[in-house]
Order: C-alpha cells, then sequence, then structure tokens
C-alpha cells in the first residue's frame, strides 16, 4: 500500500483532473431532508456510478513520463505515434518490424480484447491476465498500480529486476519465465503457475514486445523531441538505429549464453562446511568493499544509514527539495515511491528464496535498483569472486533461517 | 378474497405456493450469484463467443462433453444455464403471484420478470459488444435481483401470516421511524456493492487514480455499513426479538464479509507493505487463478448480495405489520 503523502498526492491528481466535484454533490443534496430522498438520491447516484469513470480507448499510451506532454507538439507527437504504429501496430493487431524475431502467432495470442474466438482458441491474453497492474502500454501505470508497493514494472525502458544476465544485458527468456511461473513474493506479482504453458510462452513474448517498442518510442523521443530531428521520419533509419539494437540486446544471452548468462553451481557441503561458509559470509558481509550494511544494516534487517533509495523508475521524479520533488512529479502517471532494503530476517526475497536465487541478486544485482551486481561481468573483475558470494548467500540465508544444506 | 372463504382459501393456497417458490428462485439465485462471480474472476465472461447461443449451438443442447472440457467455458456455459433456470422459475412465480389476486403480489411479480429479463439482456448484450461496463451493469443488477427475490420471500411469508394484503405500501411504516433507518441501511449497501462492481470490472485503461479513488471510496462504505448498522441496532435495542434476530444475522454477515474483503485484497494484491514491515512479514506470493483468489474474491462478492438480502429482510421485517389483529376475518355475509 501506499503511504498517507502518496494518498494526499493521488487525491490532489484525482480532484485536480476529474469531473467530480464533491463540494457541488453535497450542496444540492443538503435540502433533501427526507430520508426517503436521500435514500433513492443513493441508489440512482451508486447506479450512475457504474462507469462514469471513463476509461481511456485502447491504444498505446505515449511515453511522456518525465516530461511536460505540451513540450511535444503535434506534428511531432503523431510523427511518433505513426512510426511507432507503422511498426509495431496497435494493441489490437500487433505487427513485428522487420528484423525483429517475435513470433507473431504467440503475440496475437496475447493481443486484442479478451475472450475466445469461435474456433475456441483464447486470445486476450495480456488484457485478462496483466493489463489491470501493467497497463495496456507496459507502462507499469495499470489501474490498481497505485496502490501497489513496488510498483508494477514498466516494461517500456527494457529493464527487469531479477535476471540471471551481468550487468547491462537483457534477461534470458527463462529469466521472465521465471517471474511470470514463480511469481514475486512479498508483492503483488502472482505466479501464474496454474496457466497452460502455451499461455504463458505468449505472455513472455508479449513482454518482450511491449519493451522492444518502449525502447524504440524512447529512441524516437530522443531523436523528434530533444534532438529535433526533421520530419517525415525515415523509417529505414528508424528500424536500424532504433529497432535492431533493441531487438539484438535481446538476442544476445540467447545466442551467447556462456558471455552473457550466470548459471549458479551450488557447492554441495556439509553441515560444518556450511557452518565456516556462512562465517566467512558474515565476514564478506561486514566488509566495507561489499557495502551490504550501508543499506541493509549490521544485521541484515535493512536498516542501513543509506535510507534515500529510489529505482531508476522513480529516481526522475526526486528533487533536491519536496516543492522540487512535487513539481517534478507532476509529469509522472505515479506518485514517488522510495525503496526499502530488504530485511533478511523477514525471509522475504522477492527474486526468489532458493541459494541460487539469492546468489543471483548478489552476482548479477537488481536491475534498475541501487542493488549493485557483486559477481565478474565481460570486462570487468567484480567485488567479489563466485566463492565469495556463495558465502555471502549462506550468510543471508541464515540470517533469514533458511540454510538447510540438503534443500 | 372478497367473495368469501372457499376464494380465500384458494388465494391463501396460491400465496402458500409462490412463498415456496420464491424460496426456489432465491435457491437458484444465490448459486447463480456465486457463478457469475467466478466468471468474473476468472475472467471467463468473453469465454463463449456468442449468446444467447453457445459456440452455435443452443443453449440446452451445448454438448457435455465440450461444456466440461474448459475451465472457462465450463464456468460461462454453467452461469448461463442456471440463468435459465432462474428466467423459468421468475416465469413460474409471477404466474402464481399473479394468481393470488393480491395487488402487491401481482406487482412484485411482474418486477421479478421484467428485472430478470432485464439481466438476463444485458448479461447476452455483454458478450455480443465485449462492453465491460454492461458487465460492470450485469454485476450490479444482480445483487437487486436477489435482494427483490429476498422481498419476495419476506412479503410472501407475511402474506400467509394473515395481515391485511389490500394494505398499500404507503400504509406500511415501511419508510417510517426505525425502518426508514433500515431501508438507509439497505440502500448503503446496494451503493458498496455498486462500488464493489466498479473494483471488480476496471477497465485495463482506467488511470491509476481512479481504481484508487473507488478503493477509498469503498473503505469509506464499508465503515458507513457498520456506523449504520450500528445506529439501527441503538434506536432498536428494545424492540421484539424477531425484528432483532435480523439485525443480528445483518452484523455476523457484516462480519465475515469485512474479513472476506480483508483477504480478498491478499489473495489478489499480497499483503501491504506496512502490514509486512511493521506487523507479521509473511512471504505470500499470488497465486493467479488459484483456488484461494478464486473462493475469497468471489465469497466477496456473493457475501456482499447475501449483505443486502439479509438487509432487504430485516428492513422488510421491521416494517410490514405482522400483527395478527390485522387479520382480515370475513365478514358473515
Amino acid at each position: 500500500m501506499t503511504s498517507a503523502r502518496d494518498v494526499v498526492s493521488l487525491f490532489n491528481m484525482i480532484f485536480a483532473g476529474s469531473e467530480i466535484s464533491l463540494t457541488r454533490a453535497s450542496r444540492g443534496r443538503g435540502s433533501a431532508g427526507r430520508k426517503s430522498v436521500t435514500c433513492a438520491v443513493l441508489l440512482v447516484l451508486s447506479l450512475s456510478l457504474a462507469g462514469c469513470s471513463k476509461p481511456r480507448p485502447v491504444e498505446f499510451r505515449l511515453n511522456t513520463e518525465g516530461r511536460d506532454p505540451a513540450s511535444i507538439s503535434p506534428a511531432q507527437r503523431e510523427a511518433i505515434v505513426s512510426m511507432l504504429t507503422d511498426l509495431f501496430g496497435t494493441p489490437d493487431e500487433p505487427r513485428v518490424p522487420p528484423g525483429v524475431h517475435l513470433d507473431l502467432e504467440l503475440l496475437r495470442r496475447a493481443a486484442g480484447p479478451t475472450g475466445r474466438d469461435f474456433s475456441g482458441v483464447e486470445r486476450g491474453l495480456y488484457r485478462k491476465h496483466c493489463a489491470v497492474c501493467h497497463g495496456i502500454s507496459g507502462d507499469g501505470a495499470g489501474p490498481i498500480a497505485a496502490m501497489l508497493n513496488p510498483y508494477p514494472r514498466d516494461f517500456r525502458y527494457g529493464i527487469f529486476k531479477y535476471t540471471s544476465t551481468v550487468l547491462g544485458a537483457k534477461p534470458t527468456r527463462q529469466d521472465l519465465e521465471r517471474t511470470i511461473r514463480r511469481g514475486i513474493p512479498g508483492t503483488g506479482m502472482p505466479s501464474f503457475a496454474p496457466l497452460p504453458d502455451e499461455d504463458i510462452q505468449a505472455l513472455i513474448e508479449y513482454v518482450k514486445y511491449l519493451s522492444i517498442r518502449g525502447e524504440t518510442e524512447l529512441y524516437l523521443l530522443r531523436l523528434v523531441v530533444d534532438e529535433n530531428e526533421l520530419l517525415p521520419l525515415n523509417k529505414e533509419s528508424v528500424i536500424d538505429e532504433g529497432v535492431l539494437p533493441v531487438a539484438e540486446a535481446w538476442e544476445m544471452p540467447e545466442k551467447d549464453p556462456e558471455h552473457w548468462v550466470v548459471k549458479p553451481q551450488r557447492p554441495h557441503l556439509d553441515e560444518a562446511q556450511l557452518k565456516a561458509a556462512i562465517e566467512r559470509g558474515r565476514l564478506i558481509y561486514q566488509e566495507p568493499r561489499s557495502q551490504c550494511v550501508k543499506c541493509h544494516g549490521p544485521e541484515g534487517r535493512g536498516d542501513g544509514e543509506q535510507t534515500d533509495l529510489y529505482d531508476d523508475w522513480n529516481k526522475p521524479k526526486k528533487g533536491v527539495t519536496d516543492e522540487q520533488t512535487r513539481e517534478l512529479s507532476r509529469w509522472f502517471s505515479l506518485p514517488l515511491q522510495q525503496l526499502k532494503p530488504r530485511n533478511f530476517q523477514e525471509g522475504i526475497f522477492h527474486g526468489g528464496g532458493r541459494p541460487e536465487d539469492i546468489y543471483l541478486r548478489i552476482y548479477v544485482g537488481i536491475k534498475g535498483t541501487p542493488m549493485p551486481a557483486m559477481g565478474p561481468a565481460p570486462g570487468q573483475p567484480g567485488i567479489l569472486t563466485p566463492e565469495e558470494i556463495w558465502d555471502l548467500t549462506f550468510y543471508v540465508l541464515s540470517l533469514a533461517r533458511k540454510t538447510d544444506p540438503k534443500k | 378474497m372478497e367473495r368469501g372463504g372457499s376464494v380465500d382459501r384458494a388465494a391463501e393456497r396460491g400465496t402458500r405456493w409462490a412463498y415456496r417458490l420464491a424460496w426456489v428462485l432465491w435457491a437458484v439465485t444465490f448459486p447463480l450469484i456465486w457463478m457469475g462471480g467466478f466468471v468474473t474472476t476468472y475472467n471467463a465472461g468473453m469465454a463463449v463467443p456468442d449468446w444467447p447461443n453457445t459456440y452455435g449451438y443452443n443453449l440446452f443442447l451445448y454438448p457435455i462433453e465440450s461444456w466440461l472440457k474448459t475451465w472457462d467455458i465450463f464456468l460461462e456455459h454453467s452461469h448461463r444455464l442456471i440463468a435459465s433456470a432462474a428466467g423459468f422459475v421468475s416465469i413460474a412465480l409471477m404466474v402464481i403471484l399473479w394468481r393470488t389476486g393480491s395487488a402487491l403480489l401481482r406487482r412484485l411479480g411482474v418486477v421479478v420478470f421484467i428485472l430478470v429479463c432485464v439481466q438476463g439482456i444485458i448479461g447476452g448484450l455483454r458478450v455480443l459488444g465485449q462492453e465491460l461496463l454492461l458487465a460492470n451493469l450485469h454485476g450490479c443488477v444482480a445483487p437487486l435481483f436477489f435482494g427483490l427475490v429476498t422481498g419476495v420471500v419476506v412479503v410472501t411469508g407475511h402474506a400467509i401470516a394473515g395481515p391485511d394484503q389490500s394494505k398499500g405500501l404507503g400504509e406500511w411504516s415501511l419508510f417510517r421511524g426505525g425502518a426508514a433507518w433500515r431501508f438507509l441501511l439497505v440502500m448503503i449497501i446496494y451503493t458498496q456493492i455498486v462500488i464493489g462492481a466498479q473494483l471488480r470490472h476496471l477497465p485495463p485503461t482506467l488511470s491509476p487514480q481512479w481504481a484508487f479513488f473507488w478503493t477509498i471510496v469503498h473503505l469509506i462504505f464499508a465503515g458507513l455499513i457498520g456506523v449504520a448498522l450500528g445506529i439501527v441496532w441503538w434506536r432498536d435495542r428494545r424492540e421484539d426479538r424477531s425484528k432483532l434476530l435480523w439485525l443480528k444475522i445483518l452484523g455476523a454477515i457484516y462480519a465475515v464479509q469485512l474479513t472476506l474483503g480483508l483477504f480478498t485484497w491478499v489473495v489478489n494484491y499480497n499483503f501491504p507493505i506496512w502490514f509486512l514491515n511493521y506487523f507479521l512479514a509473511i512471504s505470500y506470493t499470488v497465486v493467479h487463478g488459484g483456488a484461494a483468489q478464486a473462493l475469497v474474491t468471489t465469497a466477496h462478492t456473493a457475501t456482499g448480495s447475501l449483505l443486502l438480502a439479509a438487509g432487504v429482510a430485516c428492513w422488510l421485517t421491521a416494517g410490514l405489520d405482522w400483527s395478527p389483529r390485522n387479520v382480515r376475518v370475513p365478514s358473515p355475509g
């Protein structure tokens, strides 16, 4: 749930932009007097409430996060929207740009309105299962988003928190599948394990699609709005310079997993070895180079001295002063949300509670958040060695009393 | 009733049958509400793309193996079948109520029939037009129908008990004194159901601020029901047992509903972070379409309707005159 400040800012957002006026409504009813009249008003009002919150049409929303929408001219907006529609289609009819390896059949299953066609094939899986949180555009601002902490993932930046890939790399298909199947404990992200495999594959494909589309949109916004590129846009050059680099980045971990994907090889330890590993891990945890204590606190309670923590989606909303923050927040769909470092003693691990999951969180970090990658990456030695990361993993699990060498 | 003892007895027999049939309709409508709730919980409203047919088949001739094969089709088709049953029972009830001769009961029978037809048509148009707003309206009318059927059960029961049925509604104290407060309570409960329906049918393009608004209003109305219930209890605390009994039932359902509401949030969106941070850290993962989510969420919807039904019964028992002195004795000759 949101904090009291979020509640106030959300109310401000509602009443600033809505057609409802509470004061007008109460004035009108004030003289009614008789209870039956009040009841009749209540009945009429309650039924008329159904649908008064009129939704926007089902279309991709232009990513104006952090920008004054007025700073984009109608011609620029039109150029970006029509280029994106040309390349990626609409939420009902997706397209795959040339050179991008996405399965259009899977996308069609996930896209469109919810329901089955006359042949019994189910479509609209994304709208059925995901859009209420992640939004039609994959902007993480679906109807329910404001009430969730953390907010649902905004796919449009191509950043996914829980991956097995090294810093800067896109997630693998298995990473997305793991999150969809297992969900994220302690958050609103559910496990979709009951879904059939083909539905999950369709949803993964659609998430990739929204992400590639989203990053292309960011490229176009930079090109058209920030760099003031002359219109009309050249489709071939947008594909070459905007779409394909993003699509290729998605393919890299699949093509060369040895290079980009970390595969945890858990050491088999007996109880004495585990005890020693935990002790080594405790020492590493306290060392300044690991920086664990700074955020997670000396005992892993998430009460370190570093409290001003925000993820990449929220950082741009944060100004130096409260006034600046309020001013900046006007250009975002959701209010500023602060991060709280994990309290290991609670035993709730968003990225999964198995030793392999914790190992990955330390090794590759949590992307888009202040949780850094500690392990080596191509061209980088890393802060900790894989052995040290295992020691740290066992120590973290011991804090949550979840260390069982047999599991 | 005016023409002598034998006519009175026939009318009384008719009223007794109407009472029984009203209970049958009640017993069909409640599972129907559950099934409708499951359809919404599983987002299965569009599992069958046509209406009134099912995949081109007549509703009643759809092959059993196809019906049972896929979960969402099973839910939607079952919902339609139970709804048809409710429709048939409504027609029978209307006919029987008509034969009782009481103007009030006749009117009630016609209203039941009209509302069941309207509800069916809204459901059908929702499918044909793929319109979420109609699904929303469908969800709002269902409890209204259930409340009406409950009202028919109470009124026909009242008619059997004997008081003068020729009295118009205005002559009873349905909207005066304590009954008026109970009626207000019913209206608040219904408003709460309508607000709940908004949360159940959130369009995917709706701004997050609206969903937040509905949630806050839903919480406020949950509190308002408690306050209204408290006021009614305070006013009527010295009333006779039969009037307090329904208040007790209402209070119990309200407590269950509040608990279900809290758990509906948890099984859909997990424990709030403040709860995990400051009260109890529970490593829980929401399972989409899991048994807990489906049962708790649907139970919350169905219990909302039950609360309304209990509210209606609570109101009518207070507003109708049950005293035997009002039993009209046929005049000799």
